[in-house]
């Protein structure tokens, strides 16, 4: 077995790790780096829990073999705090009571950000079908839906 | 998922066609190429590729991109499945069947995986091949002997199983320039969003100025082994106007085509009714665009 040394950047962070070959993004991130804040679910790219954004496109951390990401900026949900301050869409969550076990919520927030990073006022059906591959057991995704369309409409009236 | 192990011993990241060619004759196999990579860890946990030794990441040789070129539409092999959905030359008309296909989530799949690799993959449950084959699509693949192109319809050998040598990989997908007047279409039923679908349909049309169909093409998938052309159906529209009857007659024909098997999705008694309904939307919307009617 040759370990691999590799250079990651993870929310603007350079991480220099030795990975096994068949090594994972989500197992490097969780256990090297200890960003725990990506949860592991189904490992099979089903469940959304473990997204992250790379080059800003929200992924499955656990269907990434961690070399392959090597050159690429990765975000994950510990990179959405600004000086301390939670992200709009993090707030949104907050406030709108769309979390509840909170397992899912890392992903679903990612994705959400890829998201109005490309369509900064997306309609009901557009958020639902983004975040389609994010499964929550909880909420019934009514409260999720809710923050992202709050937050959206928060981030644009920042910018406009 | 972790059951069955996956270990292979190492990972490469090519920087050549001719490196990767030439790791495929040295460990046949066991090595894998990896393009988007959202197959081989579902494979791995079903305990398929227990052998692999090797990773070949192919993301360096300069493989995606598409272009519009005199001769045809050239899709190269690792250009995401994303990509190809957001191509705008693929929103409307002749080749929405490839934007329908594409237009799946969940997007953390779609933003990875690679139009070569689910070509390549040999899956029947996926969505591209028969929206490929619909638009009389090839596959162009590198080996020791150089380059080949192979037809999508002579892709397809049997489960998991293509026209691909051992030493070969496919480097891009060709979609020939579609005639005036043509449209197509692509619908799957899927039972979750986020599932394989039960049955797909892709169709492509092209209406000449007498009002006839021609270049009919008909194209399935999860409804066998491989994706496949129905070729009685084709012919049973081609050359006559696609009113009720012909489109009924259309259907029927797809119905005493098709036998599939039953799966975890559904019996194969549901996947032939189903398709006929697929094909009666998908042609209708196909005759549509074709007239120029909608996008």
């Amino acid at each position: 077995m040759t370990l691999k040394i590799i250079k990651l950047n993870v929310n603007g962070n350079e991480y220099e790790v030795a990975v096994k070959p068949y090594e994972r993004l989500i197992d490097v991130i969780r256990d090297k780096m200890g960003l725990t804040g990506t949860k592991r679910g189904c490992d099979y790219g089903g469940c959304g829990a473990c997204t992250v954004l790379v080059d800003g496109k929200a992924v499955c951390s656990c269907m990434v073999i961690a070399p392959w990401a090597e050159g690429k900026h990765i975000t994950t949900i510990e990179g959405l705090v600004k000086d301390g301050k939670l992200h709009p869409l993090q707030e949104a969550f907050i406030e709108r009571g769309a979390i509840q076990c909170g397992y899912c919520t890392p992903g679903m927030i990612l994705t959400a950000k890829a998201l109005l990073d490309e369509n900064p006022s997306p309609t009901e059906e557009q958020v639902r079908k983004y975040i389609s591959g994010n499964l929550c057991r909880c909420t019934g995704y009514v409260k999720i839906v809710e923050a992202i369309l709050a937050a959206a409409e928060k981030l644009s009236s920042k910018t406009a | 998922m972790s059951v069955v192990k996956f270990r292979p011993k190492e990972y490469i990241r090519a920087k050549a066609v001719e490196e990767v060619i030439s790791l495929l004759g040295k460990h046949g196999q066991k090595m894998r190429i990896l393009a988007g990579g959202t197959e081989i860890h579902e494979l791995a946990g079903r305990g398929m590729i227990p052998e692999t030794e090797v990773l070949v990441d192919i993301q360096d040789l300069g493989l995606s991109g598409i272009k519009d070129e005199s001769d045809g539409l050239k899709i190269g092999a690792l250009t995401t499945i994303r990509s190809v959905r957001d191509f705008d030359l693929f929103k409307s008309g002749a080749y929405t069947a490839l934007h329908d296909a594409c237009d799946f989530t969940p997007m953390q799949i779609i933003n990875l995986a690679t139009i070569g690799g689910n070509l390549s993959s040999g899956l029947p449950l996926f969505c591209l091949p028969p929206a490929v084959m619909a638009l009389d699509g090839a596959v162009k693949a590198v080996g020791p002997e150089g380059e080949r192109v192979i037809p999508s319809d002579e892709f397809y050998v049997d489960y998991f199983l293509t026209a691909l040598q051992p030493n070969e990989f496919v480097t891009e997908i060709q979609i020939p320039k579609a005639e005036a007047s043509t449209g197509s279409a692509f619908k799957a039923l899927k039972l979750l969003s986020v599932d394989y679908p039960a049955a797909s349909v892709a169709v492509r049309v092209t209406i000449d100025k007498k009002g006839n169909c021609k270049n009919v093409r008909i194209a399935l998938g999860s409804m066998g082994r491989i994706p496949f052309r129905a070729k009685k159906a084709e012919k049973a529209l081609e050359g006559k106007q696609a009113k009720d009857d012909v489109v009924r007659k259309v259907c029927d024909e797809l119905f005493k085509e098709v036998s599939p098997s039953s799966d975890i999705r559904s019996s194969a008694e549901y996947k032939r009714e189903v398709a006929k309904v697929l094909l009666r939307t998908v042609l209708t919307k196909a005759i549509e665009r074709a007239q120029g009617g909608t996008s």
